[in-house]
């Protein structure tokens, strides 16, 4: 851990590094890409968000009334309500399936090639659209997919099942499978990364490997557990399609709601949507850094 | 050009619009939106039509929905007029807003859009009129098009006036159009008489607790809500302030807190949005009803499951697609030829396989008769237009039972905006 900390000291104060660094220009085209692809569109989005619109088009005659709308609506909180439930469930699936995942893979398997096989599998889905893996579902898992026809052949049902398709259960089974793996990830680095001394010296000193898990490795890999939930939950935040295409499109989240708007042409109106859910987002973020304390730990 | 009148009725003059909006780089969200925001006038250069084009080798580039954006037609175009064309298939929820968003400039020529499109892409500025002295069998439209009170248009006067322009019809000239009607149909439900063991013949089938989770609904603020509003109406339940396709506050209200509550009730499986989704919704049996399309159900009829389209008591939700032309198109020409090419056999034999009926039947009728239809010893004609293969009578039959048609609503904010609290309900 001393290793860790000190080489993070280093560089722990980027802006002062930087600008006492002759190689500072090397930041410059990451600069760049980040005000064109970050900056400007987010600040256009901000600026459409105060302009007036209707179907027919915008105009940029200044307003609060979109911000009004949002949050006075019952439609949006109770849309804030249901993603943040979505995603708390989420979270803890993802937690409960990818730590033995991750321990598993760093504490149980030995040789070392197995262990890069199997954290390589783990990303082979990502080689395919996300689009089209959650378009696999519906051949899976819909009523004449092969789960239903399974069940119904060996009699298990008399009947195929709605409930695999087109649910809120099924939409949020499709979202911890869409995003284990960035919860397995960080976890697996993190519990490679543990000194090994301070696991034997807690078993030299009686610890069961329950209590070794619970009081030496799960306070130190808490980092990695809380990048997996930034992870997670920024991408859940800004997935628009999952509900969509597996949840049937009639328990939208946050983003969907954006894109809702977007496509009536309400974009004033859809990009005062997108501003409350970058705040939202950047709150729920900055509260899981501060929570895990990560900017001392990494 | 100068902006139409018809623009200048609405909210925003296109110049005005182009100048504030930057509308066009919108999709990009780039710096070209800053520029725009600023008020340059670098967007709203113009051309000249037609004068230009007789020069050069004209084209055309047209975009729509799948259903008429068709390979088969484009190449029978190509080959007959010598006019290369080249189409692009987009979602129907894309297609106004790819075209706004800065195709119209220099992407495409025509638009295959359908009238409730039509308003909106008046009012952004993206379209220029289209002379009817241009269009060679004008006179062979039906009357529903083209004459002002003509049996099965609706209270606003739809489709009459979604497609002349306001000054030809304000003046009585009726010399310009916005569109060419190329096809049209009544849309109701489709369903699978295996799984619904009735002769459905009411939207009322879609909210009824007999078919709980068993429903699929066309994900737009305007097809649900009026079908609602139809039922009631038709039931002698409800009577609107406004008209079925043209709903008040009010009326909206009503029809979306029927939703709000028959959804809570666990009716509706899931909203629909894309027409191959669709066909596999009805073929899989994920659904057994759905307010459907028509080639949707005869492309589940045609995989050999049985699938009927309704004939409703409430009457038919009427549309129609037609050849819109862009503000900056320099293929004018081009367009008007592809319209008078929609209007004679060759297409119309096309997409009467799937449902979709000519507006002008005189013009294509022995095109029609010649061309097979899916029943063997019965032609296109007698089996789509003479009513002897369609579930639901003839063509005439069809024209006169309007219930509304496909329009853009004066509520339409409003609508939209209780359309969300309904799908996020």
């Amino acid at each position: 851990m001393t290793r860790t900390r000190s080489s993070i000291r280093v560089g722990s104060p980027p802006a002062r590094v930087g600008l006492e660094n002759r190689q500072a220009w090397l930041a410059t085209p990451a600069l760049l890409w980040i005000l064109l692809g970050l900056v400007v569109p987010l600040t256009a989005i901000v600026v459409f968000s105060f302009w007036t619109g209707s179907s027919i088009g915008m105009s940029s005659d200044l307003t609060t009334s979109n911000y009004a709308n949002i949050l006075t609506s019952d439609t949006f909180w109770g849309t804030v309500r249901w993603t943040f439930r979505v995603l708390i469930i989420v979270l803890l699936s993802v937690t409960l399936l990818g730590l033995p995942v991750a321990y598993f893979t760093a504490r149980v398997i030995t040789v070392e090639w197995i262990r890069t096989g199997l954290i390589f599998l783990l990303f082979v889905p990502f080689l395919v659209s996300y689009i089209i893996r959650m378009i696999t579902w519906i051949p899976l898992f819909g009523r004449a997919g092969i789960v239903n026809w399974t069940l119904t052949t060996i009699k298990v049902l008399d009947a195929p099942s709605d409930f695999l398709l087109y649910t809120s259960p099924s939409m949020i089974t499709a979202l911890v499978f869409l995003y284990v793996a960035f919860m397995v990830g960080p976890v697996y680095f993190k519990l490679q990364q543990l000194d090994k001394d301070l696991i034997r010296a807690a078993q030299n000193l009686g610890a069961s490997p329950l209590r070794t898990f619970l009081t030496v490795e799960l306070p130190l890999i808490r980092p990695g557990i809380v990048i997996g939930w930034l992870f997670v939950s920024v991408m859940i935040m800004s997935d628009f399609a999952t509900e969509r295409i597996v949840g049937g499109g009639l328990s939208p989240m946050l983003a969907g709601t954006v894109w809702r708007r977007a496509e009536v042409l309400l974009w004033p109106q859809a990009s005062a949507q997108a501003v409350t859910l970058v705040i939202l987002t950047l709150a729920l973020a900055s509260g899981l850094i501060r929570f895990a304390q990560l900017d001392q730990d990494l | 050009m100068e902006s139409h009148p018809d623009q200048e009725d609405r909210e925003f003059t296109r110049r005005a619009f182009l100048n504030k909006a930057g509308y066009a780089t919108l999709g990009v969200g780039s710096l070209g939106v800053l520029l725009a925001a600023c008020g340059s006038d670098a967007t709203s250069t113009t051309v000249a039509t037609t004068s230009t084009a007789a020069a050069r080798q004209l084209q055309l580039r047209t975009m729509g929905i799948g259903t008429t954006v068709l390979d088969s037609v484009l190449t029978e175009f190509q080959t007959k007029t010598g006019i290369p064309a080249t189409g692009t298939q987009t979602g129907f929820g894309d297609m106004v807003p790819q075209w706004i968003q800065g195709g119209y400039r220099d992407q495409w020529d025509v638009m295959e859009a359908q009238g409730a499109q039509i308003a909106p892409l008046v009012a952004a500025g993206t379209l220029q009129p289209i002379k009817v002295a241009d269009i060679t069998h004008w006179n062979d439209l039906l009357e529903v098009f083209r004459v002002p009170g003509a049996a099965g248009q609706d209270g606003d006067g739809h489709p009459f006036t979604q497609i002349y322009t306001k000054a030809a019809r304000d003046s009585g000239r009726l010399d310009e159009v916005w569109v060419v009607p190329t096809v049209w149909n009544g849309d109701t439900i489709g369903y699978r008489t295996d799984l619904i063991d009735e002769k459905l013949t009411s939207y009322g089938a879609l909210w009824d607790p007999k078919y709980q989770g068993k429903v699929a609904l066309f994900n737009s603020s305007l097809r649900a809500p009026m079908e609602v509003l139809a039922t009631f109406v038709t039931a002698g339940e409800y009577q609107t302030e406004g008209t079925i396709g043209n709903p008040s506050k009010a009326d909206v209200d009503f029809a979306i807190d029927f939703l709000i509550e028959r959804k809570a009730e666990g009716q509706f499986r899931l909203l629909w949005d894309d027409f191959g989704a669709a066909i596999e919704l009805l073929d899989t049996g994920e659904v057994s009803l759905m307010n459907a399309w028509e080639p949707i159900v005869r492309e589940v009829a045609a995989r050999g499951k049985p699938a009927v389209y309704a004939t409703v008591k409430e009457g038919y939700n009427m549309w129609f697609h037609g050849i819109v032309l862009s503000a900056e198109s320099q293929n004018y020409d081009a367009a008007v030829e592809y319209a008078n090419f929609w209007h004679e056999g060759f297409a119309p034999a096309v997409v009467a396989n799937q449902g979709y009926i000519t507006p002008t039947p005189s013009v294509a009728q022995s095109a029609l008769k010649g061309a097979d239809s899916p029943v063997e010893g019965v032609n296109a004609w007698d089996y789509w237009y003479d009513g002897k293969g369609r579930d639901r009578g003839s063509v005439n039959d069809i024209a006169s039972s309007a219930a509304w048609w496909w329009q853009f609503p004066d509520e339409s904010e409003y609508l939209n905006s209780r359309w969300q609290d309904f799908v996020a309900s």
